[in-house]
């Protein structure tokens, strides 16, 4: 190669690497806008109080552009735990796979419901502290997701229903669920329920309405759609139910029930205790029982952890879970023996609350009651401020250390 | 036509490599591997078929590239079939040109065999509706490996395959850490010594990150804004950069004594 030839190569390569440096600074900031990861970010994450690093065994798939990878295959590990019942282990595993791909819709739907449902004590109650976890943890996906009904929908569903009855807030997010691109019909009936949980019959009754008419266009489009034809048919159903039931509840406040509620504890052994009351309405009426720490608050986390305090303890059996009645009474005994982890009861002062609310009560109880109790009144137990337009009856019981182990 | 006949004999030779159909293989056999995740939901199911299929892709083609890289010059030197072609009518650079062409051609060839029968999975599992989209991914993983094929080369002209191996992988391991060193170089409470040298290592070692971009083709919610112009730089990227590599080989290449 002539010398000239050489020179003006070596020339070349001097000119084109202020081009290569261009390139990668116009490159970088395109990138960062969807990459997973960020920084010195992509190996450590907060995770309670402590910041972890990524496990060094899945630092090697990560660094070389397998994140999604690693991620993928720590959810099929972390499936293998669920089948072999082994719950502990997926809480951790869900919070790598988010933090490699934060991206991972249903591992966030998952890892929430597992922390809202499957830590438990013996007697397969779940762990009430963990029900903020999960909430904060959906929310987290949401944040990394947004504008994907899913998640928006099923976070307005667990704060619906099972556990959390914040009605609400589901409705919130139902509605957001509900307005994506992506959302589908059933969504959309989910908004009515919420409404009538919140005690907003009027509008329930509207987006009924709505729910068929969209049914009603989407079958003018296609005859044979079965979701449409679904749509149509549940809504016009729940509509026309719902109106009866607003015709038969609306006198309800004109002779209202006195509930004569009464409820008590009683302490059988160290951690095993009795609560029992009576209440004058139907057979399968729900009694929802909270039985905490005096001074438990649950404030929401301002960034997913799942550490609870260990020294907190908070026994919720709410809704479907609460205790049912027959002939007029009501009776559960609690042995808590077992679950020192759960229930510590580590604390000198505890508060038992017992409540009929007739929010959460179902249809049949609610024909007696109405929606939002306006049927029942009790001369000693009547909670009108708790719930601001809810008629709940309440008993608040304070107990000491003593009274339970 | 010297170039091309030299790139057609390479690629000849690596397609009877052992060692490169084993990856091969492997390769395929991971991808067809991935549909036995059927427990999932649809979309978990899905997922976890595309990251594998483009995960693996990108690893197997980063192994073969390797391989075929470090081992272009110094197997030509140890046959001593390098000065049999040189006493022809070829000119040093010509032969360079034509070994990179070839193993080019022959990665080209394994990402299409391996991006075949993904593509095809891949829409088996949408009740066969191709998902082209992916095609994006794979043409960044070809020119991922189209860089890293041209560092392989410059580290063979001078290096052992060994000391190449180790090389080769540490730019491709250092060029990953985009997002570290991006991170590092723009440190507040960093001295500038630091800083200079983070800043140094992202912008003139090749970035191997840039050309991740499995995320969005596997997240349809993920979207990657100015999608054309950003695979439009990477593409010049890696040529434009190798380009400065094969420059540089080719003026080491010529300077060495055979």
């Amino acid at each position: 190669m002539k010398s000239s030839t050489r020179i003006i190569l070596v020339i070349v390569v001097l000119a084109l690497i202020p081009a290569v440096v261009k390139l990668q600074a116009l490159i970088d900031p395109q990138r960062a806008q969807f990459q997973p990861g960020k920084g010195v970010g992509s190996m450590i994450t907060q995770v309670g109080k402590s910041p972890v690093i990524l496990p060094s065994q899945f630092v090697a798939g990560t660094v070389i552009g397998l994140r999604e990878v690693v991620a993928g295959l720590l959810w099929v590990r972390a499936n293998d735990f669920f089948h072999s019942g082994n719950y502990e282990a997926i809480v951790p595993l869900t919070r790598i796979v988010t933090w490699l791909d934060p991206h991972q819709i249903d591992v966030y739907r998952v890892g929430a419901w597992h922390l809202a449902y499957n830590f438990t004590d013996t007697a397969q109650h779940a762990d009430r502290r963990y029900l903020i976890p999960a909430i904060t943890f959906e929310k987290e996906g949401v944040d990394n997701n947004p504008h994907v009904s899913d998640l928006e929908f099923d976070l307005g569903f667990v704060l619906y229903s099972m556990k959390a009855y914040q009605f609400d807030k589901a409705l919130y997010w139902t509605k957001r669920g509900a307005s994506e691109k992506d959302a589908m019909l059933p969504m959309h009936r989910q908004i009515a329920h919420a409404y009538e949980k919140c005690g907003r019959i009027e509008d329930a009754l509207k987006q009924w309405q709505h729910c068929i008419q969209e049914g009603q266009d989407l079958l003018k489009k296609d005859p044979k759609d079965f979701r449409a034809r679904d749509h149509y048919q549940v809504s016009k159903r729940n509509y026309d139910l719902m109106l009866v039931r607003k015709s038969l509840r609306e006198d309800l406040n004109k002779h209202p029930i006195d509930v004569g509620f009464e409820g008590g504890f009683k302490r059988l052994g160290p951690r095993r205790f009795k609560i029992s009351g009576k209440i004058n309405l139907p057979d399968a009426t729900r009694i929802d029982v909270q039985l905490a720490d005096d001074d438990y608050e649950e404030h929401d986390l301002s960034k997913f952890s799942w550490d609870v305090d260990p020294n907190e303890t908070a026994l919720y059996d709410l809704g479907i879970h609460g205790i049912y009645t027959e002939n007029g009474q009501f009776s559960r005994v609690w042995d808590v023996t077992k679950d020192t982890k759960q229930y510590p009861f580590k604390k000198d002062k505890y508060t038992l609350i017992l409540t009929f609310n007739p929010r959460m009560a179902p249809d049949f109880v609610q024909d007696n009651v109405g929606w939002s109790g306006e049927g029942i009144t009790d001369k000693k137990y009547l909670d009108t401020k708790t719930n601001p337009g809810v008629r709940m009856v309440r008993k608040v019981i304070h107990l000491e250390r003593k009274d339970i182990i | 036509m010297t170039i091309l006949t030299i790139a057609k004999t390479t690629l000849g030779e690596a397609l009877r490599k052992k060692i490169l159909n084993i990856f091969l293989l492997v390769a395929v056999a991971m991808i067809a591997f991935s549909v036995s995740f059927a427990f999932f939901s649809y979309r978990e199911e899905i997922t976890i078929i595309k990251s594998m299929g483009l995960g693996v892709i990108a690893i197997a083609g980063m192994f073969i590239a390797i391989v075929l890289g470090i081992n272009l010059v110094p197997a030509e030197i140890e046959r001593k079939t390098i000065y049999t072609i040189l006493s022809k009518p070829v000119r040093r650079h010509e032969f360079l040109l034509g070994k990179f062409l070839g193993s080019l051609l022959t990665i080209f060839v394994n990402i299409s065999l391996m991006s075949i029968i993904f593509i095809a999975l891949v829409a088996w599992k949408n009740q066969w509706h191709p998902e082209f989209a992916l095609l994006k991914g794979l043409l960044m993983i070809f020119f991922q490996l189209y860089l890293l094929s041209s560092v392989a080369l410059l580290f063979s002209v001078f290096t052992t395959p060994v000391v190449n191996f180790f090389l080769t992988s540490a730019v491709y391991i250092v060029g990953s850490l985009s997002d570290i060193t991006l991170a590092m170089s723009r440190g507040e409470e960093k001295n500038f010594i630091v800083k200079g040298f983070y800043w140094a290592l992202h912008n003139l070692v090749p970035q191997f990150a840039n050309f991740f971009t499995q995320n969005p083709l596997i997240h349809p919610e993920v979207v990657i804004r100015n999608e054309g112009i950003y695979y439009a730089q990477n593409i010049i990227y890696a040529i434009v950069y190798a380009a400065v590599l094969l420059i540089i080989a080719i003026l080491l290449f010529e300077r060495r004594d055979m």
